[in-house]
């Protein structure tokens, strides 16, 4: 799709693929488990199975229920749909650097949710997460707008600038209300930075099936995308409705993109680099893209989790940081490869 | 040629437009005037007339004493401050040949907190939370946070050369990662950092004194000459890279050199200010909508309007919610923000280049 | 001032555009250059311009390897004009063109009683006098490329090379683009390096046409000479019958691919 000159493994045959399929789920299992079982509080196999079948008051159980079961379901789910939306991002933009993050999903939804939680204390946890999302719905809206998306091309160059612009303005919002309610900064900075830990399995509830149903009204779009990316034009011409895609797109990414925000905040660069790890693996086919990129952002940002907890053991550090410095020079090796405007 | 002024002696010319000289003219007043604004609103309201008495009298008494060891120096930080960074943003502008661009684009405000929370992790005695030397020395590491950022910045995104499309996103990737750093600084610090960094990264000018006016003022004043000197190459950058090596211009050595000039501009404005936001947007933005492109225009009307939008701020930010004294990067982005917003929407085609 | 190759071998990365190109520029003629698309031919101008660095042999400007020569120095003896260069818009006439006494300026030295006369012959040369202080958004296709052919003949150069100048402009303004460069040429002795992708203007309007294909130079000369239905062949892989223009007596060529449609 486009010429990154990043090598490619690629995968010829549907054979090969669906057997490193497997593989790689039985990574990510891995990863689960070790997610649910690693950690400050040292837990082993017998506490996990113990805590469904036999449960005891012990704090082994208690964490594992209450902390690590929602945190590893979560980094899961997110992981995963957060690549996907960057996955359509740099199909829809035909841009290699294109992340959701682009669009000021992260920077909207933190507005509202740290205005939210500052004025209207009576929000739960629920609510929150929905006014952020419509925070993140809206960030959008604004930077699509402002590059010039609804006049007809959208040149990335002006999307990025516009994205940084508006999230630049939400940022500075959200700091005003920081600035005037400490209490919040202390109580949202996990969050803000991008966290898996301290969700409930209530709120996970509401944002899996979400999740779930984003991502197969994606795989069944896969035709369609495939088509896109040969060209709008040549898309166009071949009978695909080309506007009816890009507003499809859009909304999945807002969706996907935006619960994912909802609920643990802005998580740096993995839905700018899974899609580039995918396009090495298995190349730009979608019907294998998409599943590819749903396995491998859930194991990046399981293990980024587990990585979380230890880096300054005991303290831990939200996962958004360590997205961010480990993702940094992958990101650089991208952007120096890029040769586009 | 009746809209042009011209200067001839020997071999020595300049040219300058009538109407921005005009213009440039007006905007100096409006400066001088809001300094003085600010040097007679506070605590106690001291006329005016009485503050330009006290600037060229210099008695001594109680009104002279508010004006020259408080209000001053504050306000001559402000203007120093923004005057920075009205300038350091219609560099970048140039240079990156967009009008979106900003200093802080390049990573520069990010780094800057990640050196001012590196001296915080330092500096600061765990039993009791407070600082082990002067709160001066703090300025010191943000600059040299914010610079060496750039450096950074450039280096990486140095490959036979430095496109601007390069520059920006290798920009957004070192801001992702110092503002990662930071969190990781603060979380990892007690408490109180949370408030200190919070501060420092909205831009604040509360407890200035006169000792960082000795720091800005020559700074500034350097690197303005400098930049005034070097107004024609960025005019010639400002146009399509072809042209600019047609013209014989060489254009990588002035890109590098004008990124210097833009990062030590706003490097000295963030490390006394800190996170002052959208001034190195807006103020390029308004010399260019009330006179065109030209450098020669926009980067001494740009230096005077950032001047103006900061001592303003700073009014509004110690007056406001008085007795509050707010940080002035609120003000900043509640006037810079949807100003920007308005004027984007207003000129969407001048965001497009080319033909 | 002469302007000429030798042993030029262009290309980006493994690939190889051109090899061995041998061209010598005749002065004071206009000179065009003609192939198919991705030939070459505007690598070459970009080349000879000193925008590209060659992978072997030189471009000599007067009697030095241009590349060791200073630019600025070179930018006063040759102008080049890339296609659609990009500018901010709301940059005026005036001070686009005024840009083209770059390299005779300096920070003391800023509008000297020379740089006024030139920019002031430049915009008259252009038909560009009135609307010199409009900005570039409000400008004609046609009028934008006259104010950059405007800014290089401020910069006052004896050879001007163009790639593509008339690319994406209307008939008239193509017309009037390429009648400017003739007069420039006949007037002023100035020297006019053209890349063009009609055949037809190119025949009309060149004193020396230079065809490249397969990355070579193919034929050079007048068109006269050389523009036959072998080489409409040979460089543009079609069938051409020529007639001389009953305007201009240059060369005509009525390009077909069979003769029953």
């Amino acid at each position: 799709m486009f010429n990154t000159g990043t090598p490619k493994l690629a995968l010829k045959s549907n054979r090969s693929k669906l057997l490193l399929l497997m593989g790689l789920l039985l990574l990510l299992v891995t990863f689960f488990f070790a997610s649910l079982l690693m950690g400050y509080i040292k837990t082993d196999f017998s506490d996990l199975v113990n805590t469904y079948t036999d449960y005891t008051e012990s704090i082994e159980h208690i964490v594992i229920k209450t902390s690590r079961m929602p945190r590893a379901l979560i980094a899961l789910f997110i992981g995963a749909s957060i690549s996907v939306t960057g996955l359509l991002m740099q199909t829809l933009t035909k841009n290699p650097m294109a992340s959701p993050g682009l669009l000021g999903v992260n920077s909207g939804a933190a507005f509202f949710m740290v205005f939210a939680y500052s004025f209207m204390p009576n929000f739960t946890q629920n609510y929150l997460m929905l006014f952020s999302f419509l925070g993140a719905a809206l960030a959008v809206l604004l930077v699509y707008t402002l590059a010039g998306g609804i006049r007809g091309s959208i040149q990335t160059f002006d999307l990025t600038l516009a994205g940084a612009a508006i999230s630049a303005i939400f940022i500075s919002l959200a700091q005003m209300v920081l600035y005037k309610d400490q209490k919040t900064m202390e109580e949202v900075l996990f969050w803000l930075t991008g966290s898996v830990e301290g969700r409930s399995m209530d709120a996970l509830f509401k944002v899996i099936p979400i999740m779930l149903i984003g991502w197969i009204i994606c795989f069944l779009l896969a035709k369609r995308l495939d088509l896109f990316s040969m060209g709008e034009e040549i898309a166009k011409g071949l009978g695909l409705n080309t506007e009816l895609l890009k507003l499809q797109i859009i909304v999945l990414v807002v969706v996907l993109a935006g619960a994912s925000v909802a609920v643990a905040g802005p998580i740096a660069l993995v839905g700018l680099i899974i899609p580039h790890l995918t396009r090495f693996l298995v190349g730009s086919e979608f019907k294998w893209a998409i599943p590819y990129s749903i396995v491998l952002g859930a194991i990046l940002l399981l293990s980024a989790d587990v990585a979380s907890r230890f880096i300054i053991y005991p303290k831990e550090i939200p996962v958004g940081a360590v997205t961010a410095i480990l993702g940094t020079p992958f990101f650089i090796t991208i952007a120096r490869k890029a040769e586009n405007r | 040629m009746k809209s042009l002024f011209v200067a001839r002696k020997g071999r020595l010319s300049f040219i300058y437009e009538k109407r921005s000289a005009l213009i440039f003219a007006v905007s100096m007043l409006i400066c001088i005037f809001s300094i003085l604004l600010s040097l007679s609103i506070g605590q106690k309201y001291i006329s005016m007339f009485k503050v330009i008495q006290i600037l060229f009298d210099g008695s001594m008494g109680g009104d002279s004493l508010i004006v020259n060891t408080i209000r001053l120096p504050r306000t001559l930080v402000a203007l120093f401050v923004g005057t920075s960074l009205g300038l350091s943003g219609a560099i970048l502008q140039g240079v990156v040949k967009n009008p979106l661009a900003a200093p802080n684009i390049i990573g520069i405000t990010d780094s800057g907190s990640v050196g001012a929370l590196i001296f915080l992790t330092l500096f600061t005695d765990p039993k009791n939370n407070a600082l082990t030397t002067s709160i001066f020395y703090m300025p010191v590491f943000a600059f040299a946070g914010a610079f060496a950022a750039v450096l950074i910045v450039y280096l990486l995104a140095y490959k036979k050369g430095v496109t601007p499309y390069r520059l920006i996103m290798i920009g957004i990737a070192v801001s992702g990662a110092a503002k990662a750093i930071t969190s990781i600084l603060i979380i990892n610090g007690p408490v109180v950092f949370i408030k200190e960094a919070q501060l420092w990264i909205t831009g604040t000018i509360y407890g200035t004194n006169w000792t960082h006016v000795k720091l800005l003022l020559p700074w500034f004043l350097i690197l303005f000459i400098i930049t005034l000197i070097y107004t024609r190459e960025l005019n010639v950058q400002n146009l399509d890279d072809c042209i600019s090596v047609g013209l014989g211009s060489s254009v990588e050595k002035n890109r590098f050199l004008l990124m210097i000039l833009s990062a030590a501009l706003a490097s000295g404005a963030v490390a006394v200010g800190g996170g002052i936001s959208f001034v190195g947007l807006i103020a390029p933005h308004i010399s260019r909508k009330l006179t065109n492109s030209s450098f020669g225009n926009v980067l001494p009307l740009s230096t005077v309007v950032g001047g103006i939008i900061v001592v303003i701020s700073d009014i509004a930010a110690r007056t406001l919610l008085f007795p509050l004294d707010l940080p002035v990067g609120i003000f900043t982005a509640g006037i810079g923000a949807p100003f920007f917003v308005y004027l984007l929407l207003k000129s969407q085609r001048a965001l497009r280049r080319g033909f | 001032m002469n302007i000429s190759t030798s042993n030029l071998t262009l290309g980006y990365g493994d690939f190889i555009v051109l090899k061995d190109i041998n061209v010598t520029i005749p002065k004071n003629k206009v000179t065009i250059l003609v192939g198919s698309n991705g030939c070459g031919k505007s690598t070459l101008l970009k080349t000879m311009a000193r925008l590209l660095k060659p992978m072997s042999g030189k471009v000599v400007l007067g009697d030095m390897d241009i590349f060791q020569k200073p630019s600025k120095e070179i930018a006063k003896e040759l102008a080049i004009l890339t296609q659609s260069p990009d500018a901010p818009p709301d940059l005026t006439v005036f001070n686009l063109v005024k840009q083209g006494r770059y390299p005779y300026q300096s920070w003391f030295s800023q509008w000297s009683k020379e740089d006024e006369n030139i920019v002031e012959y430049a915009l008259e040369k252009t038909g560009l006098s009135d609307i010199r202080d409009k900005k570039l958004s409000e400008l004609s296709g046609g009028q934008k490329q006259r104010v950059w052919i405007a800014m290089t003949l401020a910069q006052q150069t004896e050879i001007i090379l163009l790639d593509e100048p008339t690319n994406h402009l209307d008939i008239k303004y193509k017309i009037e683009v390429l009648d400017l460069l003739k007069h420039l040429n006949q007037h002023e002795n100035r020297t006019i390096v053209v890349v063009l992708h009609d055949i037809n203007l190119a025949c009309r309007y060149a004193d020396h046409i230079i065809a490249i294909k397969d990355g070579k130079v193919y034929a050079e000369g007048d068109p006269r000479a050389i523009v036959t239905e072998k080489l409409i062949n040979d460089v543009f892989d079609i069938n051409a019958k020529i007639i001389e223009c009953p305007l201009f007596k240059t060369p005509m060529c009525i390009t077909y691919q069979n003769l029953t449609i």
